[in-house]
């Protein structure tokens, strides 16, 4: 009992924890991959602390949801982080939750991010919830297919249990369903974590934000709040990459040294993955907005054609 | 006195309550006040009895038979409750105890104007009668409490008639309810054909015999008659006209309710009495649920009407549940009879929380329908402060709806998909599989939109400014009709924390007609050794609360209150105002563009220019058009006319040719009969 | 005798068929009820029933009296000419009549109707009497021709009750010959309206007035 209650925390600390470093080390490799400096790889933990300590400005057209909201969703996001096995085999919360319900509460989060959007009356506020709910509803096919593609091998939604399987049945790289649903999921990954090409997270222009539109009315601890759940989102989401097609590293069974030995390697994955993503970020531009729906489309029928050939052995 | 005598009891006080809720209040007519109470009260009692006795039979898993009336020899008025027909006398009772309540504050909308005394006599008639439909043993009398059923209910959609836009939904409500009716009788008929029986029970035993041809052909029938009742796509034109223009107490029963009894008749055909069918039968139901989830939520969310966008949305519910459903039977032909179950749990389960979060819509829809006499979402605005109760209870069905945690609607969906993954790794069959991730994606994008539509709807009436005097001047509706909300709403928190009480319920269907299947554990427990998901909301709620108390204290401790200035939105240095809001209309088109090759938009820009590139005034317009219609039932109501005047030549209004036809008639028969 | 009667019933109706003016009609269907209430006196006095020679008198007053002379005076009063309209020619028609002939007297045959002992030889004629009725309201065009048909039927109907049970009983009788009473008053009623609006007791005139 005991014990389960320090992994809950454990995981808790430590997904809340890596997301800013994260956000750090993709900023970092943007700037420098730009020829600029950048700031620290710590500056996003600095931001949050000083959002956190600031007194917040809330529109006077706003109801309770805009307090709330913050709140509700980062706690839904620590939640959902509990939720998806990172150092250990397991998640702690493995016996509560599977894929489907960490997608829906990453879609109670947006949910909740969407509404508040439109509660200041704003017009960017509803602009980029509507775009976001279009185009985040077209990415949710396209994780779950691309998620199927792989939980096919074992029959399973639950995270732990197929993470296990593809470790110890040795999944061949080479195998052409995985490459198509790797390449599928990572379209996935990239509208899921809003960056370029579907979104950008640098701006709050008009024409081409969507997640960062939805929290102009933000600011002080609940513009903090919201910063640091969409860093645990994006840390979730590549976790989630790592799970079902990197697993191998992983604890598998219970000791000091292999839980180290795999934390240094899942560390290790998430920095190579943060780094592709700044890359991809850098290396192409933004796509218009109804373009994006194609790129989604083109994910799913890679996960489909995976699923087949999949099926087919 | 055993459970089933107690359960019998309670299940003739429910019938006794809501007869009597259908006669006094007409004879009490001209006392509006009395009539209304004893309407609404006794309509109250009968659904808490209803509850209960559904409840214990659904329990103690036994069966009551009631003989109410020998109408002649052969023909019997029996009452049977099976575990099917207790699931949905459940489904019916709950929903009417909430519409009742919150319908007597909700007619107060017509005093004046309506005697209300007839409406709740109705509403009583039209629980009773769809009681009566889902517990008859006799195609004869099911297809007479069915017609009873459908035309209380046109009554009740054609209540305020003098509308135009009423009368019309009116008639194409009872023209496509009696094209139902047809189908279901002919296949009725066709039972009775080859069993020489009226009794359920006789095509229990005996239907499974039947030559394949004439088991598809009754199929196909059913689907068509049932599957216009319940809404589905393409013969859905008449569920969203109706179910918005009828009172919002009765859109709510129709849209939670009464669309079910369709459902009810699909599973005791095709499960009770052919056990499930060919395989391609759950096909078939499977595409046709996925086109009517997909299609009915894209229509939904074009709308701006807040009853129509539920309206469509119910097309799409029950969408969900014809896809589960036609994953159980795909199961049950390849003898799997675990994973068959747990699709009819999901299909069961759905049916509740469907019935629960919809009825809540239906109201909350009425609740702003009573307070700002509009149901345009944008005349409205900023309603969560003058209606904060309404908004709240909104916004828990909504989020329901939306298959969001933590409430039940996320149960019935997490369900559904896990079928259908159960779909893509144990069926046989590469199509078969290849259709279970087609199936999945696809709800998972109709479940996205669903969310999408409410955050649209509730967003555009509840938040941000009001945008005209109706919704500035709104008040909070009255304690009954929140009350009855509120019902609702309970109900779909417990069925999201603790649905292993529903999945017990639904157990005792399932476990009659499929496999065992352990419901009570179904959530964490895998299914069978080998496949397995979790959905365990109380643990995920605890810890959710757990790291909220946890954040907010640390919050306080480490950087103190915080304080929170209330200041004006920015708005780029101009003053804001409602004009400048997101519209319903906006709030969709960056959807409704991605499929606007599907759905058929409409789009008109007018641009009013005084200097170039300085327009005065740009007005944009987007209507759906809905190629649906516009492909299937035009031509199909040109050939229709066309025909009507070839038969014109036939039926000329010339009496010597009448007679003439009777002459030939006459003869003919005589010979043939001789 | 019966089938003297019965000869004369089916001749006089065929006779309907080729006359030229309307009045002859009137007359062929007094003609015809008298021997109708003949075949029913008849009927009555071998049986010794005496509600059929009621039965017998009250056609007498009705059918060969009133209604005739109901029908005489309309025609009178409203058509000069009172020539016959019909849809096809006379022989044509005749021709047609002939073959409902067969076509009765073949369903009859087969229809195995429990008939009486001294009605059995009516029967035959009786649903002849029923299809000829009808073909004339079908064949004529003029209104006072339908009332005529009508008459034709009523008689049909009357000899099939006296060939299968002696008639009917006596209030169900009266209340039939009420009735034809009153449809004739009618239709006299409604000629004079009608040839007031059209100037023509034609039928087909009416199409005018169809929506």
């Amino acid at each position: 009992m005991l014990e389960q209650f320090l992994w809950i925390i454990g995981q808790g600390l430590l997904v809340a924890l890596m997301a800013p470093l994260l956000q750090g080390v993709i900023k970092k490799t943007k700037a420098r991959l730009q020829n600029r400096l950048g700031a620290p790889i710590l500056q996003p933990y600095y931001d949050i602390v000083k959002y956190l300590q600031k007194d917040a400005v809330i529109s006077d057209q706003a109801s309770w949801l805009t307090r709330a909201t913050p709140y509700l969703v980062f706690c839904v996001m620590l939640t959902a982080g509990l939720l998806v096995p990172t150092l250990w085999g397991q998640a702690p919360l493995g016996m509560a939750g599977d894929l489907i319900i960490l997608v829906y509460l990453f879609a109670v989060a947006r949910f909740m991010t969407a509404l508040t959007a439109l509660d200041a009356g704003s017009a960017f506020g509803g602009m980029g919830s509507s775009r976001d709910m279009a185009l985040s509803a077209i990415a949710e096919p396209a994780l779950f297919l691309a998620a199927v593609a792989v939980l096919i091998t074992g029959g399973t939604s639950r995270l732990g249990d197929i993470m296990a399987i593809t470790v110890r049945q040795d999944w061949n790289v080479l195998d052409p369903a995985y490459g198509l649903a790797c390449l599928a999921m990572l379209i996935v990954v990239i509208a899921e974590t809003g960056r370029i090409p579907v979104d950008n997270p640098d701006t709050h222009l008009e024409l081409t934000m969507i997640h960062e539109g939805m929290l102009l009315e933000y600011s002080g601890r609940y513009l903090g709040l919201m910063v640091w759940a969409a860093q645990i989102k994006q840390l979730l989401i590549l976790t989630l990459l790592i799970d079902l097609f990197f697993p191998w590293g992983v604890a598998l069974t219970p000791g000091v040294s292999g839980l180290l030995a795999a934390g240094a390697v899942y560390l290790g994955k998430l920095l190579v993955l943060g780094i592709i993503l700044a890359l991809i970020e850098t290396a192409y531009a933004k796509m218009r907005l109804f373009q994006v729906p194609r790129l989604l489309a083109s994910s799913m029928l890679l996960s489909l054609l995976a699923i087949m050939v999949r099926i087919a052995k | 006195m055993s459970v089933a005598d107690l359960a019998a009891i309670w299940f003739l006080a429910a019938l006794s309550w809501l007869l009597i809720g259908s006669i006094t209040p007409l004879l009490t007519a001209g006392h509006q006040p009395i009539a209304k109470r004893l309407a609404h009260g006794s309509a109250c009692l009968g659904g808490l009895c209803g509850s209960l006795a559904a409840i214990l039979v659904l329990v103690s898993q036994t069966t009551l038979v009631l003989t109410a009336w020998r109408i002649m020899p052969g023909l019997v008025w029996r009452f049977q409750v099976d575990a099917l027909s207790a699931f949905f006398l459940l489904v019916i009772s709950v929903v009417l105890v909430a519409v009742a309540v919150y319908s007597d504050g909700y007619v107060r909308k017509y005093e004046q104007k309506k005697n209300v005394a007839y409406l709740g006599a109705l509403l009583n008639g039209f629980a009773l009668s769809m009681m009566a439909v889902v517990t008859v043993t006799s195609s004869v009398t099911f297809l007479i409490a069915w017609e009873v059923m459908s035309l209380i209910s046109f009554l009740l959609v054609m209540f305020e008639h003098e509308k135009e836009q009423v009368r019309t939904a009116g008639y194409i409500y009872f023209v496509m309810t009696h094209i139902a009716t047809a189908f279901i009788i002919l296949s009725f008929l066709i039972m009775f054909g080859f069993t020489d029986s009226i009794e359920f029970m006789v095509y229990q035993q005996q239907l499974m015999q039947l030559p394949d041809g004439i088991k598809n052909m009754i199929f196909l029938m059913c689907l068509i008659g049932f599957g216009t009742k319940a809404g589905v796509i393409p013969l859905h034109i008449w569920l969203p006209r109706a179910h918005p223009v009828a009172p919002s107490s009765i859109s709510a029963l129709m849209s939670a309710v009464m669309i079910k009894t369709a459902i009810y008749g699909l599973m005791r055909i095709l499960v009770d009495f052919f056990g499930g069918g060919p395989a391609w039968w759950g096909q078939v139901l499977l595409a046709a649920g996925i086109l009517s989830a997909i299609w009915g939520i894209l229509l939904a969310l074009a709308e701006n009407d807040i009853k129509r966008f539920l309206a469509y949305s119910s097309t799409e519910n029950i969408g969900i549940i014809l896809a589960g459903l036609g994953t159980a039977l795909i199961f049950k032909a390849s003898e799997q009879p675990v994973m068959a179950s747990l699709a009819l749990t999901a299909a069961l389960f759905h049916i509740l929380s469907h019935a629960w979060f919809k009825g809540l819509l239906f109201m909350g829809a009425g609740s702003v329908l009573y307070a700002t006499h509009t149901k345009n979402i944008n005349e409205l605005g900023g309603l969560i402060r003058k209606m904060p109760w309404t908004a709240a209870l909104f916004l828990v069905g909504g989020m329901a709806l939306a298959a969001l945690p933590p409430f039940s609607g996320l149960i019935s969906e997490w369900l559904i998909l896990q079928s259908l993954l159960h779909l893509t790794f144990d069926s046989s069959g590469f199509w078969l599989k290849i259709a279970g991730a087609l199936a999945l994606a696809l709800l998972a994008l109709t479940g996205a939109f669903a969310a999408g539509g409410i955050v649209k709807q509730f967003g555009t009436a509840f938040l941000a400014m009001p945008r005209t005097q109706a919704a500035e001047q709104a008040t909070e509706v009255p304690r009954s009709m929140r009350l009855g909300m509120a019902i609702l709403a309970i109900l779909l928190v417990v069925g999201g924390l603790w649905p292993s009480g529903i999945l017990q319920l639904t157990g005792s269907v399932t476990n009659r007609y499929f496999g065992q299947l352990d419901g009570t554990r179904l959530l964490w427990q895998p299914v069978s050794t080998v496949t397995g998901g979790a959905a365990d909301m109380t643990v995920l709620a605890g810890v959710f609360i757990l790291s909220a108390v946890l954040l907010f204290g640390l919050l306080r401790w480490k950087f103190g209150r915080g304080t929170v200035v209330v200041d004006e939105t920015w708005n780029c240095g101009t003053p804001l105002t409602p004009s400048m809001e997101y519209t319903g209309t906006s709030y969709s088109h960056p959807v409704l563009m991605i499929f606007q090759n599907m759905l058929g938009i409409n789009r008109q820009v007018a641009v009013e220019r005084e200097y170039p590139y300085y327009p005065k005034k740009i007005s944009h317009r987007l209507q759906v058009q809905a190629n649906m219609e516009a492909y299937l039932y035009k031509p199909l109501i040109a050939a229709m006319l066309a025909l009507s005047q070839r038969i014109r030549t036939i039926q000329n209004g010339n009496l010597q040719n009448y007679l003439a036809y009777m002459v030939g008639a006459l003869v003919i028969a005589l010979i043939w009969s001789r | 005798m019966d089938s003297l009667v019965a000869a004369g019933l089916l001749v006089s109706t065929l006779l309907l068929f080729k006359i030229k003016k309307m009045s002859d009609a009137v007359g062929i269907i007094a003609f015809q009820s008298a021997l109708l209430a003949l075949a029913a006196a008849i009927m009555g006095i071998k049986t010794g029933l005496t509600h059929l020679l009621l039965a017998a008198g009250l056609t007498v007053a009705v059918k060969t009296l009133m209604i005739p002379a109901i029908l005489y005076y309309t025609i009178r009063k409203t058509d000069a000419r009172q020539a016959v309209e019909r849809t096809s020619s006379p022989h044509v028609s005749l021709l047609l009549a002939t073959l409902l002939l067969v076509a009765g007297y073949y369903v009859a045959a087969h229809l195995e109707l429990p008939g009486t002992e001294h009605g059995q030889s009516y029967l035959t004629t009786s649903i002849m009497l029923i299809f000829l009725g009808t073909f004339t309201m079908i064949e004529h065009k003029k209104a006072i021709m339908q009332a005529i048909g009508l008459i034709v039927i009523e008689n049909g109907l009357f000899l099939v009750t006296q060939s299968v049970s002696y008639g009917m009983p006596l209030v169900v009788e009266l209340g039939i010959f009420f009735d034809l009473l009153v449809s004739a008053a009618v239709i006299a009623v409604l000629s004079f309206r009608i040839h007031s609006t059209f100037d023509s007791l034609n039928t087909d005139k009416m199409q005018n007035l169809k929506g």
